[in-house]
């Protein structure tokens, strides 16, 4: 799992320092403030972690997936502008049985090579990352598409595609894996099965619904279950989601907080970034439950400064600042009572 | 019992406890007011025998008075705990002071409580039925007087946190 990541003249962030906990994290901050960049870099470094060889090429191969991750012109578009030259520098921290750390950096002017620091070595658990559109419903095809055509989308489709390309578990593997099923498919109404390479909803009464019939919101959890399913989603693995809370209603999302906090709980970490104070609350809330059995969360606020983004970060949401959904929300409550105060003076007055 | 009245509302506390209006006590009066944006919360409480902690009590009745706009108003409790705090450490090391075994008793008290006690209108409003909302109103008091106390407390008549031990009624 990813220890900590500290960053230097990244995209937005001048300065920054993560340190996630091995359970549940959530990013919060306005749009542009960074929260996605955190999560693909988390991600990318994961993922090379997991498919690493050791040293060799490893330079190139840091920088091939940071360009297929965040889809920049050329990889020194990554490097925070402002006056004099920087060099963008990344270090990160996995802890599986020992710690292991990477270390790179790279210049404005890079292209295909980043300056390795410390290198990884042994190979690390696999790692997800979910975007915020869901992949279940175009999953055909769309693998060897991405392969063989120029298409504008960034590689976490891609990855996510070949995750779930794997077959299901068997054997003991698969019985401890129906711990976070069993609860999953009762909300989706069924199991998620691959057939013939397209992906279909068995549902538990009436026969089946193909993926692209099954409600968006749905679809998304479909993905989790899936891959649980298949072995993908283990412990020591971390997974990533950006704005989990898309396409569900409220009602779903107390669901999905739900999910999240038994797949922590089972040793997967987990990264994921939110606009909604909702399922924020409902994190912190369910948090908070399950605090007896050692459940950590980490929250990170991100808000701007002079110097590019600052992070704020605590153990519950009371710690850190700002929480921009929330207070937009008090803003609205003000412009309520304000309204009905005025209209209720006003009244007063045609009375009188 | 200690019986303190703000307004409409009455806070009686078990015997057990000692209680200021702060803004009353002459300390005050004549060193602090002066200062003009110095104020303190209205209520400094704790019980003697068995409890460590210092309460620093907040009263705001929206049914009675105007409201203050919601960010205003966690700012202003946040410079009034600033400012009881301050208050308190003074008086204990003035003997002259009329406040002054209160405030050495409450200096001794290991942790530091705030609550904020408010009242407000109902509305008849399916989306606001309550224009502070509760959960929002105690995150954003955390928010602000974390580093006196991080588990800020957020009341009102119909809600009271087991915490509590007063109890609160209105005219």
């Amino acid at each position: 799992m990813l220890k900590s990541l500290t960053i230097k003249n990244f995209t937005v962030f001048s300065k920054a320092e993560f340190d996630f906990s091995p359970g549940l994290n959530v990013i919060i901050g306005a749009n542009g403030l960074g929260k996605s960049h955190i999560l693909k870099l988390g991600y990318s470094c994961s993922w090379l972690w997991n498919s690493s060889s050791g040293g060799l090429d490893l330079s190139k191969r840091i920088a091939g997936k940071l360009v297929k991750i965040y889809r920049p012109d050329s990889l020194g578009r990554l490097v925070r502008r402002g006056q004099g030259h920087h060099r963008a520098e990344v270090q990160v921290n996995f802890l599986r049985q020992k710690p292991n750390r990477l270390s790179f950096s790279f210049a404005a002017n890079s292209k295909s090579e980043v300056s390795l620091g410390m290198i990884l070595s042994i190979n690390g658990p696999p790692t997800i990352f979910f975007p915020t559109k869901e992949t279940l419903s175009t999953y055909p095809g769309f693998a060897s598409l991405y392969r063989d055509y120029h298409i504008e989308m960034d590689e976490t489709y891609y990855d996510l595609c070949l995750a779930l390309e794997r077959p299901l578990l068997r054997g003991p593997r698969y019985e401890k894996a129906r711990e976070l099923l069993d609860p999953l498919e009762k909300i989706l109404g069924g199991a998620v099965r691959n057939e013939n390479g397209r992906f279909i909803l068995q549902q538990s009464g009436n026969g089946k619904l193909e993926m692209p019939l099954v409600a968006e919101g749905i679809r998304k959890l479909a993905s989790v279950a899936y891959l649980i399913a298949n072995g993908s989603l283990t412990d020591q693995s971390t997974l990533y989601w950006d704005e989990p809370e898309t396409n569900l209603n409220p009602l779903l999302i107390v669901k999905l907080a739900e999910i999240l906090v038994k797949i922590a709980q089972q040793g997967t970490q987990i990264i994921i970034a939110t606009h909604s104070l909702f399922l924020l609350k409902e994190l912190d809330l369910q948090l908070k439950i399950a605090h007896n059995q050692n459940q950590q969360g980490r929250f990170f606020a991100l808000a701007p400064s002079e110097d590019g983004v600052v992070v704020q970060a605590g153990n519950s949401i009371e710690e850190v600042e700002p929480i921009t959904a929330l207070d937009v929300e008090i803003d609205q409550a003000e412009r309520y009572e304000a309204l009905v105060s005025e209209v209720g003076q006003a009244g007063g007055k045609r009375n009188a | 019992m200690p019986d303190v009245v703000e307004g409409k509302l009455t806070f009686t506390f078990p015997n057990s406890w000692q209680v200021v209006k702060y803004d009353e006590t002459s300390f005050y009066k004549k060193h602090f007011q002066k200062l003009g944006a110095s104020r303190c919360v209205d209520i400094v409480a704790f019980e003697t025998e068995v409890d460590d902690q210092l309460w620093l009590l907040e009263v705001k009745d929206y049914r009675q008075n105007k409201r203050t706009k919601t960010e205003d108003l966690f700012l202003e409790i946040a410079r009034k705990v600033r400012d009881t705090l301050a208050n308190l450490y003074l008086a204990q090391r003035h003997e002259e002071a009329d406040c002054y075994d209160f405030a050495q008793l409450a200096s001794r008290k290991q942790t530091i409580r705030v609550v904020l006690h408010l009242e407000q209108p109902q509305k008849p409003s399916k989306l606001y039925p309550q224009v502070v909302s509760h959960t929002n109103a105690q995150i954003k008091l955390r928010q602000v007087v974390r580093v006196a106390d991080p588990h800020a407390l957020f009341c009102e008549i119909a809600k009271m946190p087991a915490q509590c031990q007063w109890t609160v009624t209105s005219k």
